[in-house]
């Protein structure tokens, strides 16, 4: 994708693109491990509360 | 004052004004776009590359602010104790670091057609490098401590004297490339950058601030849930959350 | 006992346990002594080119010994519960960071001598052209390193430290001692002296922005 072309739009795209990929990557890392860690909190809750007490 | 700027942060980081934030980053970083890449003219002597400009810089302030925020984090965790004081050190801290990395990135792929190297010692592109080490190092401490409590001491500590070494390390390495060698390398000159340019770069600099905001307040709720898990495997009785408990507790102390 | 009394009690009992174990001796010196020989491996054997590096492998070899000392000040306190001990005793903590500072320090001294007598014999450096800014140096740089090694090697003894995450904390933190001992000794011995002077003034900076603030931090690293 990188042309050297006088223009040289290659560098600049593949800069954007770049940058694009690395925010929207960690975006959807981020709520994945937020969505992980409420389930994980609400089961080990309701665990807790549907198990007998010694 | 602290508490009014506790508050403040509460209504932002509130699922409402998270999603409210993540809007208007959106249509901030698409108008940023639209300024950068259509409405800003190519450059006269490097072309489109110099397009670089309007996400390097941003990345660049990004890295700087959120060890900044880091740096004033860890201060107020080691002051007050309060664990909101460290999950906002740590959420910064990991939002820094992928932001110096870009940054990094950045520049080298625009040092390529401007200076015909992917790589130079320049002052600036070496300090920043040293600050990504230093704050991967922070994070790799974030990881060796099993105590929560511990956990967040020794990265304050990490995070204070880390921020506390980045002039130092600014000096010896612009003294390293020469104290007799003149000027560092600019990539473009202050003076010579149209006005135009400048608008495009302001509207970068506010996008990428407003997604620091962002990724800070999704990353600090993630610290919560976190926390909240491990309060819920670690509540002592059953049928009740650990927070209710410790209310018990406080309260029964009077 | 005064902090100065009490840094110096512990500075003893380290270097006690040094003498008595002989760890710098015994293991850090020869790795030093292998990794300058490696140095020379990879760089030689054109005479030149190692006369020109060897202030900076003199520093690296410094740099890695350092982290070494520093990792060896707080292995044995994990041991029998001696970190529980030194807490529990009537002492401020600031004599805690200063005392294996000074003990650091002392060891890497000692350390320093044989490696630049061996970085002198390998790779020519010539150390009598200005011996007294060379001097300067190298203390100046064993006070900084010895600072962030006593501050951090605390670290290393956590119940899930790695081998790694000393190393990758102290040599990205410890940037302007490397950069400012290689300098000043490339100038030290090279007849320029002279020109020396504000690398040790960036030495002595460093020094004294790690000793004042690790003696106000450490005691947040330790506490229980």
């Amino acid at each position: 994708m990188v042309s050297v072309v006088p223009s040289l739009w290659g560098y600049a795209i593949a800069g954007y693109v770049m940058t694009a990929g690395a925010i929207g990557l960690y975006v959807v890392a981020l709520h994945a491990r937020a969505r992980r860690a409420r389930d994980r909190a609400a089961a080990i809750a309701g665990r807790r509360r549907t198990s007998t007490p010694p | 004052m602290v508490s009014s700027l506790e508050r403040v942060a509460g209504r932002i980081t509130a699922p409402r004004g998270e999603r409210i934030l993540g809007w208007a980053t959106l249509v901030a970083m698409a108008a940023s776009a639209v300024m950068s890449l259509v409405v800003s003219p190519p450059d006269a002597q490097q072309g489109n590359a110099a397009r670089l400009l309007y996400i390097h810089v941003p990345s660049a302030w990004l890295a700087y602010l959120s060890f900044a925020v880091v740096f004033v984090a860890s201060i107020a965790y080691l002051a007050t104790r309060r664990t909101r004081w460290d999950r906002l050190a740590a959420a910064s801290a990991e939002v820094g670091v992928l932001f110096t990395a870009l940054a990094i990135a950045l520049g080298s792929l625009w040092g390529k057609p401007v200076w015909g190297t992917w790589w130079t010692w320049d002052p600036r592109i070496t300090t920043t490098t040293i600050l990504l080490l230093i704050y991967v190092g922070y994070l790799a401490v974030r990881r060796l401590s099993d105590s929560p409590a511990r956990r967040a001491r020794w990265a304050a500590v990490v995070g204070v004297v880390g921020f506390l070494d980045v002039p130092v390390s600014y000096l010896s390495v612009t003294w390293w490339r020469g104290l007799h060698q003149g000027t560092t390398i600019r990539l473009l000159g202050e003076s010579t950058i149209a006005p135009i340019m400048q608008v495009a770069l302001m509207t970068g600099v506010f996008a990428f601030t407003l997604l620091f905001l962002y990724l800070v307040t999704v990353r600090l709720r993630l610290g919560r849930l976190e926390d909240r898990a491990v309060a819920e495997a670690l509540s002592p009785r059953l049928g009740q959350s650990a927070e209710a408990l410790l209310e018990q507790e406080a309260s029964a102390r009077g | 006992m005064t902090l100065v009394g009490q840094s110096v009690a512990i500075a003893a009992k380290d270097l006690r346990i040094e003498v008595r174990g002989r760890y710098a001796l015994g293991s850090v010196l020869p790795f030093a002594g292998t990794l300058l020989v490696a140095f020379g491996l990879s760089l030689g054997p054109g005479r030149t080119l190692l006369a020109e590096t060897a202030p900076g492998l003199l520093w690296l070899a410094v740099l890695f010994a350092s982290v070494l000392s520093s990792r060896r000040a707080y292995e044995h306190e994990g041991e029998d519960g001696a970190l529980e001990g030194l807490l529990l005793a009537p002492i401020d903590k600031a004599a805690v960071f200063i005392g294996k500072g000074i003990a650091i320090a002392v060891q890497l001294l000692a350390l320093e001598l044989a490696i630049v007598l061996l970085v002198s014999g390998l790779f020519d450096l010539s150390l009598a052209v200005a011996p007294l800014t060379l001097v300067a140096a190298l203390f100046l740089g064993t006070i900084g390193l010895a600072a962030v090694g006593s501050l951090f090697g605390v670290l290393a003894e956590a119940p899930r430290a790695r081998e790694a995450v000393l190393p990758l904390l102290v040599l990205p933190l410890a940037t302007p001692v490397l950069i400012a001992g290689v300098r000043a000794t490339a100038l030290a011995t090279a007849g320029r002296a002279g020109e020396a002077g504000s690398w040790l003034g960036l030495l002595l900076a460093f020094d004294l922005v790690f000793v004042s603030v690790g003696t106000l931090v450490f005691g947040f690293l330790l506490e229980e």
